[in-house]
C-alpha cells in the first residue's frame, strides 16, 4: 500500500463520496439533504458448495430492460424485469434518469455482466448462471417503498430460483 | 455482493460484502467494449463471495478508470437528472412500437 502523498503523486484521488456531493448539489438548490438508507451490518451468510457448483444469480438496479419489454418510468418505479440469461447482448436496452448511461447503452455488459458470468459458466468457473436475471431502475427516492416491497419480491425470486449466491450491480 | 462504484452509498446500505471498482458511476462491471477486464472484475467480486470473513468487507479492485483520477473532479458538479417522467422511457422509438404491453416477464408491485 503506498501512502496518500505518494497516491497524489501518482495523480490519485481517494473514492467520490457520493452521499457528500449529493449533499453538495441539493443544497445548492436549496433542497433538503436526502436521507440516505443506513443499515446496520448482518452476520454473513456463506454457502459450503465451491464455486465451481454454485448457480449465481443476477440482479442489477441500471434500468436494464430487453427489447419487448415495457421500459421503467422515472417516478419511483418499483417494478422489475426477468431477464434469461441467454438474452443476447444486442437486445439488452437501458433507461434511467440520473446516470451517464452512454457507455451502458453501447455495451449494456458495463452495468449487467450477464455475458461475463455466462463466460465464466462456459469455462466452469461457476456451475451455472440462474436462468432468469432480475433488473430494475434504481433511481427510487423512497427508502420504504425499496425495503417493504421490491427487495422482498426480489429475495423470494432468487430464493425461489435457488441460486447459491447473488451478485447485485448498482449504478 | 455487491459489485459498486459508490461505496460511501454501499457501505451506508451495508451490503454484507463490496467489491468496489473505481471507476465513475455506469460502468460498474468493467470498461465497454472489454470483455477480458468485464470478466475479470465479475470474476474478483465472485471470489470476494467465497472470501470475506466479515460483515462489510470491502475488495477494492485493482483496475483504473484512467492514467489519474482527474475524472473526479467533474463528478456531480451540478444536478443533471432528467426529467422524472411516470410513463416508461424506451432507449429508441423503436423499442416502444416493439413493446408487448402484456409483457409476462415484467412485474409490476403494488407499493
Amino acid at each position: 500500500m503506498s501512502t496518500p502523498d505518494e497516491q497524489q503523486a501518482l495523480g490519485r484521488q481517494p473514492p467520490v463520496d457520493y452521499i457528500e456531493r449529493t449533499r453538495a448539489v441539493y443544497s445548492s438548490k436549496g433542497y433538503s439533504a436526502y436521507q440516505w438508507v443506513r443499515n446496520e451490518p448482518m452476520p454473513l451468510a456463506a454457502t459450503d458448495r465451491p464455486m465451481s457448483e454454485w448457480r449465481v444469480g443476477l440482479v442489477a438496479s441500471g434500468g436494464i430492460y430487453a427489447l419487448s419489454q415495457v421500459a421503467f418510468h422515472f417516478r419511483d418505479d418499483v417494478s422489475y424485469r426477468e431477464i434469461h440469461r441467454d438474452t443476447p447482448t444486442e437486445d439488452l436496452r437501458i433507461t434511467h434518469f440520473a446516470y451517464d448511461y452512454a457507455d451502458a447503452r453501447q455495451d449494456p455488459n458495463v452495468v449487467f455482466p450477464l455475458a461475463a458470468l455466462r463466460g465464466l459458466a462456459n469455462e466452469g468457473a461457476i456451475g451455472s448462471v440462474s436462468e432468469r436475471a432480475y433488473t430494475f431502475m434504481g433511481g427510487i427516492y423512497s427508502a420504504r417503498k425499496v425495503r417493504d416491497t421490491l427487495a422482498p419480491a426480489l429475495a423470494d425470486r432468487l430464493a425461489a430460483d435457488e441460486v447459491d449466491v447473488a451478485l447485485m450491480v448498482p449504478v | 455482493m455487491s459489485l459498486s462504484s459508490a461505496l460511501s452509498i454501499s457501505a451506508s446500505a451495508a451490503a454484507p460484502r463490496i467489491a468496489f471498482l473505481d471507476y465513475p458511476l455506469g460502468r460498474t462491471a468493467g470498461p465497454p467494449f472489454d470483455p477480458t477486464k468485464q470478466r475479470d472484475v465479475t470474476l474478483r467480486a465472485l471470489k470476494h463471495i467465497r472470501d470475506a470473513k466479515s460483515p462489510g468487507e470491502v475488495l477494492v479492485l485493482p483496475h483504473r478508470w484512467a492514467a489519474n483520477d482527474d475524472w473526479k473532479d467533474g463528478v456531480m458538479q451540478k444536478d443533471s437528472r432528467l426529467p422524472r417522467h411516470d410513463e416508461p422511457q424506451y432507449q429508441t422509438p423503436a423499442d416502444a412500437d416493439a413493446a408487448d404491453p402484456t409483457c409476462p416477464t415484467c412485474v409490476f408491485l403494488t407499493a
